[in-house]
């Protein structure tokens, strides 16, 4: 792609296919990539004869209310630990690989990565599960919801320490940066909003591992926060910072970022804020909008994100039939830079370019070796990759390329860089030509070298 | 006529014959060319700073024992007090058993021991004293670590992927920076591309590929920036390991950090510009039964390092190196029902290394005087700190602790 150097024309009306710019599987894997972590042959296919819209909506159209792993949970009594955060994590990684509502689990990881919580400072995987759950189920609903929801969230209160935020002895660490980092961003308030919206957060703590109101702890005076005055508490706060003009721009930036394009332009923010207003803070409305536009499907926004390196796990895990060890993935996740549940700093993992140094870069190279290659524990024993290469009918050395091609690489293997796997695949042990036959032993050595080598490409690393 | 760094860019360069490198030039070759030309030069410039972080709170009380306040101890400590084989260092105080290769250090003059060090209104909490330590800010929060401050301040712009490494999987608050992730390796493994061991026949023609693949091409900016970093990395994995796989240990490493401080010998013998080392080693959280468990890692502590002091003198670098020993917090003056001791307040500090001076530093806290049953400070942390960026790593710690403290005189 050379082309996509700028934004297209008309960027946020919906994308409209036609001959010349078709709703391909090129665009499909984009699509599917950003909101569901990977694009499986079954996901490309059920897209294939839908259009753009019918596609987003089964992404978006859940019911958060139902968790589909309510009945897996019970099952797994005795196999996670919830009281242990690494337990909870690879929890969340196997919810990631396997849930048939992927795209709450995607807007969950993005505001895992907003409301950045630690729970090395929580210390209780229970907390941090709760907290999981909440973006789960609000994720895509409203925005003022779920700021309400964090101001009295158990793990947030222990974080960001509301539990010693009481009247007369104010603890500021919650009102700065609720605006600073997850409502308005900085330069948008003053020291003295933050003394003040501090008040407004007294009366709550963490009993019995749930958030209780103590009205004898909260400030009810009158605070005079952003230029407003009133009784102000954890709740009508919200509606304060959600007034300011910064607020929804703020919103708006992040989904960009995240969904669309690590460097999103002011005309974009300043549209999508507008629809946030416009649609009463409703995230899902948005995002639905974002994911139909122009925009979303232009050569601008394609492949310009770098994966994390959770999106980056998942999205292999998936690729290859989902049969992975989740312990396995979250190990392989903290060395690649990412601890879900424990984010760097309250800000977040800086993401993007930072993703990507000389270490991760080789870090992510031996990520595809392991997954390719490991035969017993993490993934692809010998008899499930015989049966998937089966499964998708798969004989050939085209076969072979063209199948992985389009799980790993949106169906875009780049011409030299198939003559070069081609050739891999056509030799034997002695490095002597050998047209490629699918056997055991190929499965084995050039079927999963191919694998391994795809993952390597600068490609891949693109979300 | 002084050599300029320009100078020494150009010959290492040329020495390496990189010319024919087209497009872009890997970032590790300025530092690699340099590292080599300067190699036993005596600027500060090349000092080099390794952290070892003793996690869970180490009792300081029965690691430096205050041999002239004997009865106050005895009496906060009738079942764990130390009385026999300790390492005395003057009238005052004496290390623990397990310290015996402290105890050498100290009459090498290689040892600094920094007395009851801490902050202002001491925080028990594990996370939270460890991120005051790590960020050196006790009153309000800090996204970025000290040492990340450093790296912002100081080699921000300057080239290289190892300026600063952690040793471990995860990188610590410390070393958090604003404009890069500094990396966190286990193994001098994780600097190779690697190849499926099942199949070692094709192991040659899949790193190739896979260099092939990630040739820098004129593409979209972040196929570009990928692919430049790839195409560094795999030059600079080359060069790591051939200039690694020279070193020789010339000490007996122990297990445990003893094997982190190997690494880190490697890394620096290899001589690759890296300005500072951090590692950790756990298991000081001693609630129960603390004595010979508290001895042992002690040992496994003081024995690592005394080998590491030991590798770097026999090979020229004693005098280039530092090291700087802390915990989050020390414990309760009281030992606990469990023959144990609580999360409590100040403790010691060790630097170790050729090029400092030795000694005893700070005054011991009074075991009498205390504040709610913990040791009351007498050295603010943040003065060691400062002391290591002023005097040891050329920078200016007032801007990176964001405010002036007063050195302490080990160096």
């Amino acid at each position: 792609m050379q082309s996509n150097s700028s934004p297209p024309d008309r960027p946020f009306e919906p994308f409209a296919p036609s001959t010349s710019d078709p709703f391909d599987t090129r665009r499909i894997c984009h699509l599917l990539r950003r909101t569901s972590f990977a694009a499986t042959p079954q996901r490309v296919e059920a897209a294939a004869n839908k259009s753009p819209a019918q596609v987003i909506d089964g992404l978006l159209n859940f019911d958060a209310e139902n968790d589909p792993f309510d009945s897996l949970v019970s099952g797994l009594e005795g196999f996670v630990n919830f009281t242990q955060p690494a337990s909870v994590a690879s929890y969340w990684l196997y919810r990631m690989v396997n849930s048939p509502q992927p795209l709450q689990e995607r807007i969950a990881l993005f505001w895992h990565g907003r409301w950045a919580t630690g729970s090395a400072k929580v210390d209780n995987g229970r907390l941090m599960h709760q907290q999981i759950q909440t973006f789960r189920e609000k994720g895509l609903g409203s925005f003022r919801e779920l700021a309400v929801a964090m101001g009295q969230d158990p793990a947030m209160l222990i974080w960001l320490d509301g539990q010693t935020n009481r009247k007369g002895k104010p603890n500021e660490n919650y009102a700065r940066e609720v605006m600073e980092l997850f409502t308005l961003g900085i330069g948008n308030y003053t020291e003295r909003d933050v003394k003040e919206l501090a008040r407004a957060f007294t009366g709550w703590r963490v009993q019995d591992e749930q958030a209780v109101f103590d009205p004898k702890q909260h400030d009810d005076g009158v605070k005079e926060v952003l230029g407003k005055k009133g009784e102000f508490d954890s709740e009508s706060a919200v509606d304060v910072l959600l007034s300011q003009p910064a607020a929804p721009k703020h919103l708006a930036k992040h989904l960009l970022r995240e969904f669309v394009h690590p460097e999103p332009q002011e005309d974009q923010i300043d549209h999508y804020a507008k629809r946030l207003i416009d649609h009463e803070w409703n995230v899902k409305a948005v995002l639905r909008e974002m994911l139909a536009s122009r925009l979303f499907f232009s050569d601008w926004a394609y492949r310009a994100r770098i994966k994390s390196p959770v999106e980056l796990a998942v999205g292999a895990a998936l690729a290859m039939g989902g049969k992975v060890s989740s312990d396995f993935l979250r190990e392989q996740t903290i060395r690649l830079g990412q601890n879900l549940l424990n984010p760097p700093n309250v800000k977040g993992w800086p993401g993007g370019y930072a993703w990507i140094n000389s270490n991760t870069v080789l870090l992510r190279f031996n990520f595809a070796m392991a997954m390719a290659t490991q035969r017993q524990r993490e993934f692809v024993r010998k008899a499930a990759l015989d049966e998937w290469l089966e499964k998708h009918k798969i004989k050939t050395a085209d076969d072979v390329l063209d199948h992985f091609a389009l799980t790993l690489l949106d169906g875009q293997l780049p011409s030299d860089a198939r003559r070069k796997l081609l050739d891999y695949m056509n030799r034997d042990a002695k490095n002597n030509e050998k047209p490629f036959k699918l056997t055991a032993d190929t499965i084995n050595s050039k079927v999963r070298g191919v694998l391994h080598m795809m993952m390597t490409m600068p490609e891949y690393q693109l979300a | 006529m002084k050599t300029t760094r320009r100078d020494l860019l150009k010959v290492g360069l040329g020495g390496l014959g990189v010319v024919s490198l087209a497009g872009t030039m890997p970032a590790f070759l300025s530092k690699f060319a340099f590292a080599e030309s300067v190699a036993g030069s005596k600027t500060s410039d090349d000092n080099i700073l390794v952290v070892v972080q003793l996690s869970g709170g180490n009792d300081g009380l029965n690691t430096v024992i205050p041999t002239n306040q004997r009865d106050a101890y005895l009496k906060a400590r009738p079942t764990i007090g130390l009385k026999d084989r300790l390492n005395t260092l003057d009238d005052n105080i004496a290390l623990n058993p397990g310290l015996t290769p402290f105890k050498d250090l100290f009459d090498a003059g290689k040892l600094a021991v920094i007395n009851g060090c801490g902050y202002p209104q001491p925080n028990r909490s594990h996370f939270r004293s460890m991120e005051i330590w790590q960020t050196a800010n006790p009153t309000s929060y800090e996204p970025t670590g000290w040492l990340g401050h450093y790296v912002d301040h100081v080699l921000r712009g300057t080239e290289g992927l190892l300026k600063a490494v952690n040793i471990g999987p995860e990188l610590p608050q410390a070393l958090v920076a604003d404009d890069e992730v500094i990396p966190s390796i286990q193994s001098i493994d994780d600097f190779r591309i690697r190849t499926d061991p099942n199949t070692p026949f094709d192991a040659k023609m899949e790193e190739e590929i896979i260099r092939q693949l990630n040739a820098v091409k004129n593409e979209a900016p972040a196929m570009q920036y990928l692919s430049r970093q790839a195409t560094n990395a795999i030059i600079e994995a080359d060069q790591i390991r051939k200039v690694v796989a020279n070193y020789k240990p010339e000490a007996d490493y122990p297990y445990g950090l003893g094997q982190q401080l190997r690494l880190i010998a490697q890394l620096i013998t290899g001589n690759f510009g890296t300005k500072l080392f951090y590692c950790q080693t756990g298991g000081f959280d001693t609630h129960a039964n603390q004595l010979g468990q508290h001895e042992r890692l002690l040992n496994n502590v003081a024995a690592s390092i005394q080998a590491f002091q030991k590798d770097m003198d026999a090979k020229g670098m004693g005098k280039k190196v530092v090291v700087m020993c802390f915990s989050e917090f020390g414990r309760r003056v009281n030992q606990n029902n469990s023959a144990g001791t609580d999360h409590g307040a100040a403790a010691p500090m060790f630097v170790i290394g050729g090029g400092i001076k030795g000694g005893i530093f700070g005054s011991y806290p009074s075991l009498t005087d205390l504040d709610d049953g913990d040791l009351r400070y007498s050295t603010d942390f943040r003065r060691v700190y400062a002391t290591l960026l002023d005097r040891w790593l050329n920078a200016d710690s007032s801007k990176i602790l964001k405010n002036t403290f007063e050195p302490v005189t080990f160096l």
